[in-house]
Order: structure tokens, then C-alpha cells, then sequence
């Protein structure tokens, strides 16, 4: 029988089987589903919007040829992830491509006033980011699926390849340094 | 009172299942914990905030990718 959410909606891990089969749609909807979030992890490891959506678009490619490997042992959110950290790792790190800053007219500051709410909201979220980008790769990578994706700490560990115990260290690692630096900042 | 790393794993929701209930019980009766917990958490949404998704428009290759597919 075929499970769904309380939305009546199939999961992805539902959505995966009948790719698997051959179905289209299915991959589709994977895509609209996970594309964000494997974007958004992309680019803010490699900060380079380009390299990102080369590497989301790897990702998933990667992800529907080998979709026979998928065993459902976890959720499919979890294996793409590992698919992209692994990708990121031995193909976009180790200068097998190319990674250019890209400064866009967008990255200034807007001249448009902004509510002092917001802005100071916006300040913070900006301090959090900047000081999240000064973590090693893995605390960084693995506290993104915490707060982005919403990844367990089990599906953390797989995504990252490393034990349950591990990936639980290094978010609390990630967490302390980053009240250190907020801290630093006040 | 327990310590800052082991509340941050019970707010953050990165304990087994026996220690967070053991946790669960305990910040019901101790203040400190309490109250660190109300920080901890919100903390939590600022960095929640901080890190949520991005929006990217969909690339152009999932649509032709799609029409590939059908074509063949």
C-alpha cells in the first residue's frame, strides 16, 4: 500500500520507489521538492551561485541513475544530501572545477529604507551567516542540515558519512563556537 | 542542574529517546533548566531564521530533462 502524509500527499521516499518503476512524474516531483534545498546547501558551501546549480544539477542526475543503490534505510532527503556533500567534496574542493567569486550587482547594499524590525532581524540573520561560513566544512555542513533541512541526527551521520556520536559532537562544537563568536560580537 | 551542551542537545532535538525523556522530566522541575531552555530555544529559532532555505527559481534543465524524457 502506498503511504501518505497527513496532506494526503506521497512521501519522497514513495515518490523514489516509483522512479525507481520508471515514473517520470515522480522524479519531477522529487525534483520540485528537494531542488531547494540542495541548491541552497550547495551555494552556501561554495558560495559561488553557478557552481551550485552545477552541483545541484549533478546531484540529482547522480541520485536518478543510481536510484537502484537507494534502500530506503533512510529518508531520500538524506541520500541526496550525501550524494552532494560527497560530490562537493571530491569534485567542486578539489579544484576539478572551476569556483570563481561571483559579485553581483545585487550583493550591495540597497539604497531602499527597510523597516527597523526587519533590519535588525536581517542583521542578525546576516551575523549568524557570516560566522556559520567560519566553521570547518563538516560542522559547517552538518549544522546546515540541522537547521536548513530539518535532518535528524541519524540522517545527519549518513549524510556526512560519519557516526551518529560524531555528527552530535560536532553540532554542539558548531553551536558553542558559534555563541563564542556572537558573543564577541555584542 | 545540567549542563549547556547536554540542554542544547535536548532542544535541539539530538538525544536517544531514554535520555530525552530523562532530560524532559527533569527541566519540568528545575528552574535553571527551565529558563536556560527558553533560551536555548529561542536562540534556536534565530539560528533556524538565520539558515532557513533559499528560494531558487527551478532550473531550465528540469524541464527539458522532462521534455527529453517524453520525447524519447
Amino acid at each position: 500500500m502506498r503511504r501518505v502524509n497527513l496532506l494526503g500527499l506521497e512521501t519522497d521516499e514513495d515518490l523514489a520507489q516509483r522512479a525507481k518503476e520508471g515514473g517520470r512524474e515522480a522524479e519531477r516531483l522529487l525534483i520540485l521538492r528537494l531542488y531547494p534545498g540542495v541548491y541552497t546547501l550547495a551555494d552556501r558551501l561554495l558560495h559561488n551561485p553557478e557552481n551550485a546549480r552545477d552541483a545541484a544539477q549533478e546531484a540529482f542526475l547522480r541520485a536518478f541513475s543510481r536510484l537502484h543503490q537507494y534502500d530506503g534505510a533512510h529518508r531520500f532527503s538524506a541520500w541526496i544530501f550525501r550524494i552532494l556533500v560527497n560530490l562537493i567534496r571530491d569534485e567542486f574542493r578539489r579544484g576539478n572545477r572551476v569556483i570563481t567569486a561571483e559579485l553581483k550587482p545585487d550583493d550591495w547594499p540597497s539604497n531602499e529604507p527597510i523597516p527597523l524590525e526587519a533590519a535588525i532581524r536581517e542583521e542578525n540573520y546576516a551575523r549568524v551567516r557570516s560566522h556559520v561560513d567560519r566553521l570547518p566544512e563538516q560542522m559547517k555542513t552538518a549544522l546546515l542540515l540541522h537547521f536548513q533541512e530539518n535532518l535528524n541526527g541519524r540522517e545527519i551521520a549518513y549524510a556526512l558519512g560519519i557516526t551518529y556520536d560524531a555528527a552530535r559532537l560536532k553540532i554542539s562544537r558548531a553551536v558553542a563556537k558559534l555563541r563564542q563568536w556572537m558573543g564577541e560580537d555584542e | 542542574m545540567r549542563s549547556l551542551d547536554d540542554l542544547t542537545m535536548y532542544m535541539y532535538g539530538l538525544l536517544d529517546p531514554a535520555a530525552e525523556e530523562a532530560m524532559k522530566a527533569h527541566v519540568a522541575e528545575c528552574r535553571d533548566c527551565n529558563r536556560l531552555g527558553r533560551r536555548i530555544a529561542a536562540e534556536h529559532k534565530l539560528f533556524k531564521g538565520a539558515l532557513a532555505r533559499e528560494h531558487p527559481d527551478l532550473p531550465a534543465w528540469t524541464s527539458e530533462r522532462a521534455a527529453r524524457r517524453r520525447k524519447s
